[in-house]
């Protein structure tokens, strides 16, 4: 007879939090271990952890405009196929971001490498799955940046 | 002579602790501050919380004389900011000790994460989720699963495809 399993005792957003003090491929392979740890590692609050503190300020300054559903599909969006910014100048590629790519590279790529952080980057904690539980309001919180 | 504030705990066991012990936890001060020195504390255990007050009285005693003017600047920075994250430990004895406390199994753990939780006391839900990590970090999924007691509700299938997914994680470091 063993102690009660995580899933039985904590609440998903919590987690989640937890996941967030990990690393994309600690997460990833978390997503793998359960349904309820697959919901818990895709949700935003991990992979905003993971992303560059300076991301928006740079993507305001991308070629392109870059739409991604959630914090999870950028982080990997930026790996698979980085951002050029500033007229193809600089782009968003850095080590950690080659180290966490799916696919091989698609060309072009630019000269400089410009975010920092990348993978590991040190946003503010949110303490989100305890907003979720106690106020309405959270849904709005969540997606501000 | 400080002021006393009284937890009862969700089994009837009552701790009497200083103020400052107490508001560690922001739900604490919010609701003595509308004048009630009595808080009954239903969901929380008297055995977890003989924890979390070991806990506040070992923080509210170094907060109370700050190593540092940045380690209080911080804690301005931190109470006066919309969003909520805690500042950094960084007196290492502080650390040590909190490395010492947390050694505790997983059960215990997620009992204390829950209650600071239910009480907003940030720093300790932090520590403890750390901790919880640290017994994630560089683990396969079924080592995970072994430490946390988790059932694998997958299909081979879905297993199967979810591993094709995210291949690059799945390879030794």
């Amino acid at each position: 007879m063993g102690d009660p399993g995580m899933e039985e005792v904590l609440p998903q957003g919590c987690i989640a939090h937890a996941l967030s003090f990990t690393s994309p491929r600690d997460a990833c392979r978390a997503s793998a271990v359960s349904t309820t740890l697959l919901s818990a590692a895709a949700s935003d609050a991990v992979w905003d952890r993971f992303l560059p503190v300076d991301l928006q300020s740079v993507l305001a300054r991308a070629d392109r405009p870059v739409d991604c559903c959630s914090k999870r599909d950028l982080f990997f969006r930026l790996c698979d196929e980085p951002v050029l910014v500033d007229g193809g100048k600089m782009s968003t590629e850095t080590a950690a971001t080659r180290r966490c790519r799916r696919r091989p590279p698609q060309p072009p790529k630019a000269a400089v490498a410009t975010t920092r952080g990348g993978c590991g980057g040190q946003w503010k904690q949110r303490r989100l799955w305890r907003r979720l539980e106690t106020t309405s309001a959270a849904e709005g919180a969540l997606g501000d940046r | 002579m400080a002021k006393m504030i009284k937890l009862v705990s969700g089994d009837g066991a009552e701790f009497e602790v200083e103020e400052e012990v107490a508001f560690q936890s922001k739900i604490i001060k919010d609701i003595v501050a509308d004048a009630d020195d009595v808080i009954p504390l239903p969901t929380v255990s008297s055995k977890v919380l003989i924890q979390v007050i070991e806990y506040c009285r070992k923080h509210a005693a170094v907060n109370s004389f700050p190593l540092s003017p940045s380690s209080s600047a911080a804690a301005a920075a931190s109470s006066s900011s919309s969003i909520s994250y805690s500042k950094p430990v960084s007196d290492p004895a502080l650390r040590a000790w909190d490395n010492e406390f947390v050694k505790l199994n997983n059960s215990s753990l997620f009992d204390i994460v829950i209650a600071a939780n239910y009480l907003d006391i940030e720093e300790l839900v932090d520590l403890v989720l750390e901790t919880v990590a640290d017994r994630i970090k560089g683990k396969q999924a079924q080592e995970i699963r072994r430490q946390f007691n988790i059932e694998n509700d997958f299909t081979p299938e879905e297993e199967e495809a979810l591993r094709r997914e995210n291949s690059w994680a799945f390879q030794n470091n």
